[in-house]
């Protein structure tokens, strides 16, 4: 299947335009949100999910994908005026599986839309995600942390439409790669001609901890709105000399460094699990991976 | 109601004035094994560029159009006439060169600039080279500096052959393999070891015929220790029909070497610009390019640059004015080879009257590329909400030994900025007029005097109307 696909294609001898995945869906299961607002995803499967958050409700939603083999999760969100979703999702399956998470959302008036994603180097990872910020004043925002190991692939596709008025969009992606891994980031902000007084701000920061490792980033800002500001920063590296110097006059290696600049991106989007069992968990899984 | 703040469009009317074509010798429109033997008949290639030419046209024709850019559908290759020729032969003085064709390059201020300020000019008009001449004390210096027919037939013929078409190879893009086909015209470039050029050498290309490509081929070779900065200027007046320019430059910047290469381009906005541009820089050497594009209705141009040898650098700095009716996709390409490189790449583009502007490039980082840096930072400018401004950067990392920083931002004329200078007693007005001029000074202070006056003239950024 094809997925992943850039809003504005560039070079195709680079690759990056869409992602190709060795993989058809089945029947796709239609699944409903439990009560609790917790979702465990256990099994290899095609599933989605409709989340609707009804005009002036917080609501707050945990995926855990945490199956073998290959898990395919959509999810379609529908936010009225003055809600508010946190949709957290934790990629926490088996070490040689495969998420392919699909979200689409639309963002009435005043709405918001907070997206954490927290992939601790548990299998290969597909992730596209389309905002559509239709009412005026709606935001979104998308912190996301992860680790990329041992061959495994990561590919993402951010893209958050701005078609209201004063909206606001901020994308974050903060991660690092070891030994063999690959990774494409794909961000996309897009001002659409009557979304004057809206902003939007990319931001990538990548650890580079091996060899072998393949970093693909395209960080995209559209625009046919003259009264907007966008932003992108991003800083691909290693740990520089001066950061260095500073770990070891405090007696911290090199090794142990990484770990802990590794642990920080994590450790940022920690607070915003609202289940504190579930957070725990998560903190012990961390532990495990780095 | 306000009033939008109106910055004019590039005032084009100094390069819009056209002379009649009665006596060019054309071969016909299109595209075909015919038109490029006669190309190569009138060239009287060696075999090996007719070779190279149906080679090319070959590969031109398996390959497809770019599905990823601005729209070409406007260019049909059936109704381009790909060589035009006047009836005369290339001089060394200006006297000799017609005078139609002469007055021509005296308004574009050629003449002038040559007796003030280069060590040698090259003047192509249509397909043929009318103009080339080099500096008695440069060329003493051992520079040569001559149209590239000549230096393919001449006594660099081994030289042009190990290069030409070597970096940028037909297979490259269709637009490459046209010009493989149907190349004519451009100079040849040789510093020797350690000769530095004090002051620029030009080429202008000056594409007159209705209805014409121009396909110009730049082969630069600077070597070992030397130093060039290089200036290419082009422009052409509008017509209705669609003309096409798929030049192309290659340059060779050898250890220790160093290269300037300027362009202010100013095609009309008829004009589909494809063209191709790369740099391949050796050891030490450093490959600077200064590039202003301000003219034709589609361009695709991404100047590349290959930093194979260690501890060699590239620059980028650029700036792409996009007005009504221009789609210009523009940008830089920096591919990482050696150790300790570093690239640094500074644009700017405003994009006003419904003009697209997109800032396109590509960074890669191959694994040998260890201790490598890379700084990108682009800047858009929107004047009005009818423009479009993109910014499409890709970076491609595979070593952890890398340090890559990139910045974009997109927005309008600052309100802040504005108050800050008003509150020291400027108009609003001259406010914003200040704010764009500076916009654009990451090129014009990268350029010799004449031609960042050259160049804010091109902009004319002109302030009207009352504010709020």
């Amino acid at each position: 299947m094809k997925t992943n696909i850039l809003p504005a294609y560039t070079f195709n001898r680079l690759k990056m335009n869409y992602a190709e995945i060795n993989y058809e869906p089945a029947d796709i299961k239609k699944a409903a949100i439990s009560e609790d607002s917790f979702i465990d995803l256990k099994t290899a499967e095609d599933v989605a999910f409709d989340i609707e958050v009804a005009e002036g409700e917080e609501r707050s939603v945990i995926m855990n994908l945490a199956s073998e083999g290959t898990l395919n999760l959509s999810s379609k969100i529908n936010i009225k005026a003055g809600a508010s979703l946190k949709l957290v999702q934790v990629y926490g399956g088996d070490s040689k599986g495969r998420v392919i998470n699909s979200i689409e959302g639309d963002v009435d008036k005043e709405g918001k839309i907070h997206i954490v994603q927290l992939l601790p180097g548990r299998g290969d990872c597909y992730t596209d995600c389309r905002i559509e910020l239709k009412g005026d004043k709606s935001s979104a925002y998308i912190d996301m942390a992860y680790l990329t190991k041992g061959g495994q692939k990561h590919d993402s596709n951010y893209v958050v439409n701005h078609r209201g008025k004063e909206t606001v969009s901020d994308i974050r992606t903060d991660g690092a790669l070891k030994d063999g891994a690959e990774k494409t980031m794909r961000q996309t902000i897009d001002f659409k001609t009557g979304a004057s007084g809206s902003t939007g701000k990319e931001n990538e920061k990548v650890l580079l901890l091996g060899e072998d490792i393949v970093n693909k980033s395209i960080p995209l800002i559209l625009c046919t709105e003259e009264d907007v500001q966008g932003n992108h920063g991003a800083a691909i590296g290693s740990l520089n000399e001066e950061m260095l110097f500073y770990l070891e006059s405090r007696g911290i290696s090199k090794e142990e460094g990484e770990r802990l600049m590794t642990y920080a991106n994590f450790g940022r989007l920690l607070p915003f699990i609202d289940d504190e069992k579930y957070r725990e968990k998560i903190e012990e899984l961390l532990a495990e991976e780095l | 109601m306000e009033e939008k703040t109106y910055v004019e469009d590039i005032d084009r009317s100094l390069y819009d004035f056209r002379n009649e074509d009665e006596d060019a010798y054309k071969l016909d429109e299109g595209l075909t094994k015919e038109i490029v033997l006669q190309i190569s008949k009138e060239k009287n290639d060696p075999d090996w560029m007719r070779e190279l030419r149906l080679k090319s046209l070959d590969i031109y024709n398996s390959l497809e159009m770019p599905d990823w850019g601005p729209s070409i559908e406007g260019l049909d290759m059936d109704h381009i006439v790909t060589y035009v020729r006047k009836n005369t032969k290339m001089a060394g003085d200006w006297d000799s060169v017609p005078d139609e064709i002469k007055d021509t390059f005296e308004k574009l201020g050629i003449p002038e600039a040559e007796r003030k300020s280069l060590a040698g000019v090259g003047a192509q008009y249509d397909s043929e080279l009318v103009y080339h001449n080099i500096r008695e004390d440069v060329a003493k210096q051992g520079v040569i500096y001559t149209d590239l027919e000549s230096a393919v037939h001449g006594e660099y013929a081994d030289m042009i052959q190990e290069h030409f078409m070597h970096l940028v190879p037909p297979t490259d893009h269709k637009f490459a393999a046209l010009h493989g086909a149907v190349w004519s015209g451009g100079s040849f470039v040789y510093v020797p070891k350690g000769v530095k050029v004090e002051i620029p050498l030009q080429s202008y290309f000056r594409l007159n015929a209705k209805g014409a490509g121009q396909f110009e081929h730049t082969l630069i070779i600077v070597d070992e220790g030397a130093d060039l900065h290089f200036i290419e200027g082009c422009s052409a007046p509008k017509y209705n029909v669609a003309n096409l320019h798929a030049g192309c430059v290659e340059l060779f910047v050898a250890k220790n070497a160093r290269l300037r290469y300027s362009t202010i381009e100013n095609w009309s906005k008829n004009m589909y610009n494809l063209n191709t541009k790369r740099a391949i820089i050796e050891e030490g050497g450093k490959m600077e390019w200064v590039s202003g594009s301000f003219g034709s209705h589609v361009s695709y141009l991404y100047p590349m640059t290959i930093l194979k040898g260690d501890n060699s650098k590239m620059e980028f700095t650029g700036i792409t004015f996009a007005g009504k009716g221009q789609n210009l996709d523009t940008g830089a390409k920096v591919v990482h080879m050696g150790k300790n490189t570093s690239s640094y790449m500074n644009t700017r583009s405003i994009s006003k009257g419904g003009g697209i502007s997109t800032f396109r490039s590509s960074v890669e980082v191959k694994k040998e590329a260890v201790d490598s840096k890379v700084s990108v930072s682009c800047s858009s400018l929107m004047l009005d909400s009818i423009s479009r401004s993109d910014t499409i950067p890709a970076m491609d990392i595979r070593t952890p030994r890398a340090d890559v920083g990139h910045e974009a931002q997109i927005g309008k004329i600052s309100d802040d900025e504005v108050f800050y200078l008003m509150s020291r007693g400027m108009t609003e007005e001259d406010a914003k007029a200040l704010i764009v001029s500076g916009f654009a000074d990451n090129v014009s202070k990268e350029l010799p005097l004449e031609y960042a006056i050259e160049m804010n003239n091109l902009i004319k950024l002109e302030m009207k109307g009352s504010i709020g």
